[in-house]
């Protein structure tokens, strides 16, 4: 059994998704913290526990991460809304569902929502309608006036309605149609509804349910809760009901408005206050269009649960769980069902207490309970009564020692909660560890960083309070409750002396929450249980070592307490250290949000140097303001560049050892790389954007005349990038941010995972790219390959070597040859030189291979030379500029033909990048490309990847005859005539010999001198044979003909080396749909895989190469 | 009741159809086999399921098929010809990694079945009933592709109605049968299916055809025979709905149309035939239609056409005396 560890780093909420916004609910908190702690604390198929599950959240994320889930909640409600929120729903089938409800009931609505539109007289639908207290004639006080009906009497002051002519909305006082429609008698409530009296302790204008909503509200609300009834499929009718109490709220007399602008103009506000509290002025809303709302509300949310939640089928009891029924419990019950479950037989807990001071759930989920019909036991409530403290203690004790039975021996729990009352922080420690628990970790999370002006007016104000973060503690259910490092007698002194020892770490005053996360880290629980926190604060407060600090806090959580008389040393005092390192992110990060600027820190900054989120968001804002949507530095930039410099040079040194380079810095900021005595790379490190000055470009262009193979580098941040836009001459650069990951890639954790997986879902598009160039190589006066340079910014920016793109050729330029038959040329001349005469447009999309990428500024002659740059570095090297791409065709058939003919300028219509790119071999020293004809496209792309990477390349090329080898790779004939004649060619093959690629060629027909006449695998056998003894770490790439494929597996396979294949085949959507691209693979039997999708390049040892004709 | 476009003055008709209790939001479905599992084709940027009317997922047969030979598909004029052979991996996978996976999309989703034995038939419609996330099923008895079975129960009128009884009587869900052009008379097929209880007709498959390379003189398929899709099919296909809709008509079973749609006008005159709704298949694989784009012009085209619903116009083709 491995350990678990704690997780002992804050982690910053993030917003809901729209799958938690399903319904309103009390207390939730942030989906993506207890996602990390439930990945951290159990492995697929553990089994999960959520004692107090609310709205859900816990149980969706384990469902997410394939946990089997139980939730268990008292309130009715609670487990309706989990239940809800993960089943699978039909989305169209609710939707259709929808549109029948709505327009069955419309017509009612229209008539009761309706007036006359003031300006064109037109009758319009009514938003809402706003009631205000009646102003009562003199001498007459509201409580009289109330005696009579029993309710505060109101008018009708306003309405707003949309005029469809108008075509806006428009707010104004009601007409006397408006008001006898208002009063007229909408009859007595639903039967359900009638001596639903509410069940409240806090005070209420209301005493039955239907009080809570005007009579037209409530008439109109059971019509569409009728028609909900009505319903045949149970799920959707159940949905539906979650739809329904989602707008009951929005629909009753607790909504509260806004004024905004004009006197009638008022927007509403949600149900704020907890209470059923029904406001003097209120808005009576249509309930239809809260019903609207609601329904697009959970269409979102089920749409992203349907897509996260694969799995989720419901079981009725734990046993069924247990054997794998299904793998979700949710019941509606007390913690007291856990007496059901047998002993040790959980895997972890999450448990959200109820405690919220104020809010009664049971209590507040009567508007949605007594509609819904749900019944609910009141007493076995756990509930939070300032008065009864103890009580609430003992009680919440008692659930504690349920969890405790049901766990498994070892296994954690974590408790959460919010608040800043210290009492109730005891208790929250003390309980569980009265039911036995063992206390590990407490960790404060992060704020959620808003933007909001409210957000930055609390900071600035220091708050806290109402920013509080939630608090997370973990316990461990352990059989020794007892480690060494007791305290044992006399531990008022001895926390002293650890309260001293953090704030000398720290290097200032500390807060008490920051000093009894550490005290609890140290102290055994026998300490802890002797200790509570209001014991812990006496301690500090009858101590004459330490004080409060000066600047006093409301919260005693948050107040800082300091030891006398001291003096610390700001360079090393937290404060300094935080703000440098926040000062060098921005140095060359300027577009990360602050949220990961906080989690970045709250990353580093742990244990007894924890800050909490706030405090880092202050000195975000101190240290840097916000300049046209990027964050940049204040203040001095060229001092943090400098200690950045030293930085970045001492980590180059380090890393330079590693790859066994010496090396040597020169002034400050140029560092080399040297090996045997000669200097190999030379690194320019600017933080500023100053560019290298022309003595340094001058020695730095004599030592490349002078050693083969020598590199310069420019290291620098990413948001210099325009600075250095405009260099003419190519210089190889490396972004800081790259360098930093390759040198700390462990300590730099969530920035640059979050960054990757940003960067490696590259998604396939459908895009149209400029013909830059279209050059035609001909045999016999007709075009037989040709290149085309194209510019397409996605596609050159993510395709990779090996990958393709599908393209669709165009029709307009095969008219032509519809007048074959016009023409003196019989039908068979014309067929003798152009194949089969063409009728229609070519169909299916042609899938070419990428060919080459071209880099800015980079002429690949430089990779001719002898180069030796280590892997990592050298592909981070490789992140220049992109600009264009070229694709190598064949005319094979109607297809190609027509692509053949497009001109410069055009637009070729594409999807890509498609396939996956040729993986390489770290370890890979030599690789042997063997490309038959036009099998030869690929391998550029690939052939210049392995050179840069500094690899030994040999191609072999065979073709068909001599002209075929004429355009891919004739370049050294000796005949001045003959040659004049290849000029067309480019010379491809002289391509490869450029980068130090040695090139063998043949071919099969056509005597040519100088080149073998034969089969390409002949002599790459040859090769092989004289070769025998030097093949470590070598690869064959090849890509031609299935027949030469075939002949080179067979000759690969003696010499037991690795072999890579890049296989064509007819295709059809080039996304793996069609499965017209197949090839047969060694799966026994033999399987077919998809070309477009597995592929293109396969393993040869992979392909059942019997089987494929 | 036409409605406006938004910000124009053009009225644009409804689309909503319901075949056979399959309620759709367009009439545009997506023909089996050329669009995967539903899955593969939203890995493109910006493509969505959700505006498609239905989709029809690849053939799927009791047991894992391995397929035919390649090549498997030829481009000829006009068309494409192709020869999978029913490669799929067996219902059992399929209903529990694909349809889960589906259930985001707010479109019907058919599933499109084949058997080698009318057991088999029977057996994959059973154990679509216990899975969550399928609309509808849609019977497929005219596989030119395989050796035994499929086309074989869509040539013989009495076979068709016996595995289509099956069917029928082992779901709940409405289900489709995609009918062969390869038959003499396509109404005998038809009214055997129908008798034997099917909701809706969709027609046609492809049409068995083949090509040779005359250089290699081999043919241009692994399989040597496969079966024609696209723009050259489509005057095959307008006949043979328009022979089967008087009878469908009469029996209240709709049409699905299919056979190389390529754009608005297509679909409109499979409409004119007599279809209800159409798939598009070829299209679909080779330009990843736009579907938001299609749909509103369909909306404009038809309100041009005088109608307001497109129902209004199916079968509404104007004989000449």
């Amino acid at each position: 059994v491995t350990k678990i560890q704690d997780i002992d780093y804050s982690i910053l909420p993030e917003a809901f998704t729209p799958m938690y916004r399903i319904h309103k609910y009390w207390g939730r908190k942030p989906g993506n913290i207890f996602r990390e702690y439930i990945k951290n604390y159990t492995s697929e198929n553990d089994i999960f526990l959520d004692p107090f599950c609310g709205s859900g959240i816990a149980v969706a994320e384990a469902l997410k991460l394939n946990r089997k889930v139980i939730g268990i909640d008292l309130n009715p409600m609670a487990t309706f809304i989990t239940r809800q929120m993960v089943i699978p729903i039909d989305l169209l089938r609710f939707e259709h569902t929808f549109e029948k409800i709505v327009n069955n009931v419309s017509q009612k609505f229209s008539e009761s929502y309706s007036t006359q539109c003031r300006k064109c007289g037109s009758f319009s639908k009514v938003i809402h309608y706003k009631w205000g207290r009646e102003k009562l004639a003199r001498g007459i006080s509201i409580e009289e006036a109330k005696k009579e009906t029993g309710e505060i009497p109101r008018e009708l002051q306003s309405l707003t309605y949309e005029c469809v002519k108008c075509r806006r909305l428009i707010s104004d006082k009601p007409l006397n149609h408006d008001i006898t429609q208002a009063n007229i008698s909408y009859g007595p409530p639903p039967n359900y509804l009638i001596n639903k009296k509410l069940i409240k302790t806090l005070h209420s204008e209301a005493e039955y349910y239907f009080d809570l909503f005007t009579p037209r509200n409530l008439f109109l609300l059971s019509i569409l809760y009728d028609e909900i009834l009505k319903i045949a499929d149970i799920k959707i009718q159940d949905i539906m009901k979650l739809v329904f109490s989602s707008c009951l709220e929005q629909s009753s007399r607790l909504l509260m408005y806004t004024k905004i602008g004009k006197q009638q103009d008022v927007r509403s506000k949600s149900w704020i206050a907890p209470k059923f509290h029904i406001q003097r002025s209120y808005l009576e809303k249509n309930p239809l269009i809260n019903f609207k709302n609601s329904f697009q509300k959970i269409l979102l949310s089920k749409k992203e649960s349907n897509r996260l939640l694969l799995n989720c089928n419901f079981v009725k009891t734990f046993d069924d769980l247990v054997a794998g029924k299904g793998n979700v419990l949710i019941v509606n019950d007390s913690v007291d069902y856990l007496d059901k479950l047998p002993k040790d037989s959980i895997d972890y807990v999450i448990a959200d207490p109820p405690f919220v001071k104020d809010i009664r759930y049971l209590e507040l989920s009567q508007l949605w309970h007594i509609w819904l019909g749900f019944d609910v036991n009141y007493d076995k409530e756990i509930k939070y009564d300032e008065r009864e403290h103890r009580a609430y203690t003992i009680k919440l004790t008692e659930a504690f020692k349920k969890v405790h039975r049901v766990l498994k021996k070892g296994s954690q729990m974590t408790v959460t909660y919010q608040t800043d009352d210290i009492k109730l922080w005891d208790t929250m420690v003390r309980s569980p560890l009265d039911a036995k628990f063992i206390l590990t970790k407490i960790l404060p999370q992060g704020v959620k960083y808003s933007t909001g002006a409210k957000y930055r007016s609390l900071m600035k104000k220091g708050e806290h309070k109402l920013l509080l973060g939630y608090y997370y503690l973990t316990f461990n259910k352990k059989n020794n409750s007892l480690n060494n490092k007791s305290f044992k007698n006399d531990s008022g002194n001895k926390i002293i002396k650890q309260v001293i020892s953090l704030i000398e770490k720290r290097q200032e005053a500390t807060p008490l929450i920051f000093i009894l996360l550490s005290l609890y880290e140290k102290m055994t629980l026998t300490d802890i249980r002797k200790y509570s926190i209001i014991n812990i604060l006496s301690i500090l407060e009858s101590s004459n070592q330490v004080e409060k600090y000066f600047e006093t806090h409301k919260n005693p959580l948050w107040q800082k307490w300091t030891i006398k008389k001291a003096k610390f040393n700001v360079e090393k005092s937290l404060e300094t250290l935080v703000k440098n390192d926040l000062e060098e992110i921005l140095l060359y990060e300027n577009q990360v949000s602050p949220t990961d600027f906080i989690q970045f820190i709250m990353n580093k900054f742990k244990g007894d140097y924890i800050v909490s989120s706030q405090r880092v968001y202050r000195l975000l804002n101190e240290i840097s303001k916000i300049d046209k949507g990027n964050r940049i530095l204040v203040g001095e930039k060229s001092v943090v560049a400098e200690r950045k410099r030293e930085e970045v040079i001492k980590n180059l040194k380090k890393l330079g050892r590693q790859y066994s380079f010496e090396a040597k810095a020169q002034e400050n900021n140029v560092l080399f790389w040297n090996k045997y005595g000669k200097p190999r790379i030379m690194f320019y490190i600017t933080l500023t954007g100053i560019l290298p000055s022309p003595e340094i470009e001058a020695k730095s262009k004599d030592l490349k005349n002078q050693f083969p193979g020598f590199q310069r580098i420019i290291v620098r941040p990413q948001s210099l990038d325009k600075i250095f836009e405009d260099m003419t001459e190519h210089w190889d650069y490396i972004w800081l941010e790259d360098l930093e990951k390759l040198l700390f890639d462990k300590e730099i954790i969530h920035r640059f995972i979050k960054k990757i997986q940003r960067q490696t879902i590259s998604r396939k598009r459908v895009v149209k790219a400029t013909v830059i160039k279209n050059e035609r190589y001909e045999v016999d006066g007709e075009t037989r390959y040709f290149k085309l340079v194209l510019d397409e910014p996605y596609i050159q920016n993510n395709a990779q070597p090996g990958q393709f793109i599908n393209i669709l050729c165009p029709s307009k330029n095969l008219k032509d040859e519809k007048h074959i038959f016009d023409s003196e040329k019989t039908y068979n001349t014309y067929l003798r030189k152009n194949g089969s005469p063409y009728s229609g447009k070519p169909l299916l999309r042609r899938p070419i291979s990428i060919h080459r990428i071209y880099y800015k500024d980079f002429d690949p002659k430089s990779l001719k030379k002898e180069r030796r740059i280590p892997e990592d570095l050298s592909k981070i090297l490789r992140s220049g500029r992109r600009d264009r791409f070229d694709v190598f065709i064949k005319v094979v058939g109607k297809g190609t033909k027509a692509l053949s003919n497009i001109e410069e300028g055009e637009k070729l219509d594409m999807i890509g990048p498609l396939g996956k790119p040729i993986e390489v071999d770290k370890k890979l020293k030599k690789a042997l490309l063997v490309a038959g004809g036009i099998g030869i496209a690929p391998l550029y792309a690939l052939a210049e990847e392995l050179r840069w990477t500094g690899r030994n390349v040999v191609l072999f090329l065979g073709t068909y005859d001599e002209k075929d080898l004429k355009i891919l790779g004739y370049d050294f004939h000796t005949d001045q005539a003959y040659a004049m004649q290849t000029v067309d060619a480019k010379k491809l093959i002289k391509e490869f010999k450029n980068m130090g690629i040695k090139v063998v060629l043949c071919t099969m027909r056509g005597n040519i001198p100088g080149v073998k006449q034969g089969l390409v695998t002949e002599e790459f056998k040859k090769f092989l044979s004289d070769n025998r003894n030097s093949l470590k770490n070598t690869c064959v790439f090849s890509c031609g003909p299935k027949a030469m494929l075939k002949s080179v597996v067979n000759i690969v396979k003696k010499f037991k080396l690795p072999h890579k294949v890049l296989l064509e085949e007819r295709m059809g959507c080039g996304l793996g749909a069609c499965l017209s691209c197949v090839c047969p693979t060694k799966d026994k039997p033999f399987e077919y895989k998809r070309i477009c999708t597995e592929g293109p390049t396969f393993d040869a040892e992979e392909i059942a190469w019997n089987q494929y004709l | 009741m036409q409605k406006k476009l938004p910000g124009t003055s053009i009225y644009k008709a409804n689309l909503k159809v319901n075949i056979a209790g399959i309620e759709m939001n367009n009439p545009i479905m997506i023909a089996s086999g050329t669009f995967g599992y539903g899955i593969e084709f939203t890995e493109i940027e910006n493509f969505s399921n959700d505006e498609i009317g239905a989709i029809i997922l690849k053939g799927t047969t009791l047991n894992k098929t391995l397929g035919n030979p390649v090549p498997r598909i030829a481009e000829v004029d006009c068309g494409i010809i192709n020869s999978i052979g029913l490669q799929n991996p067996g219902i059992d996978i399929v209903l529990k990694e694909y349809i889960p996976k589906l259930r985001q999309y707010k479109t019907n989703i058919i599933l499109n079945i084949s058997g080698y034995t009318e057991d088999e038939y029977k057996e994959i419609t059973k154990k679509i009933n216990d899975v969550e996330g399928v609309h509808a099923i849609e019977v497929n008895i005219s596989c030119p592709n395989i050796k035994k079975g499929g086309m074989q129960f869509g040539t013989d009128p009495k076979m068709t109605m016996s595995v289509v009884q099956k069917v029928k009587n082992s779901t709940k869900l409405p289900i489709i049968v995609k009918l062969s052009p390869n038959v003499t008379d396509i109404k005998q097929i038809a009214r055997a299916a129908i008798e034997g209880g099917t909701n809706a007709l969709s027609l046609i498959n492809t049409v068995s055809a083949m090509a040779i390379d005359i250089k290699t003189r081999r043919p241009k398929l692994g399989a040597n025979v496969g079966g024609l899709s696209g723009p050259a099919i489509k005057p095959i296909a307008i006949y043979k709905v328009f022979e089967t809709f008087q009878y469908a008509k009469e029996r209240n079973v709709p049409l699905i149309g299919i056979g190389g749609i390529e754009n608005v006008d297509d679909i409109l005159e499979f409409i004119l035939a007599g279809a209800s709704a159409v798939q598009i298949g070829t299209s679909t694989l080779i330009y990843k239609i736009p579907f938001r784009k299609l749909i509103s012009e369909l909306e404009k085209s038809i309100a041009d056409s005088g109608a307001a619903d497109i129902k209004d116009l199916v079968g509404k083709v104007k004989l000449n005396p």
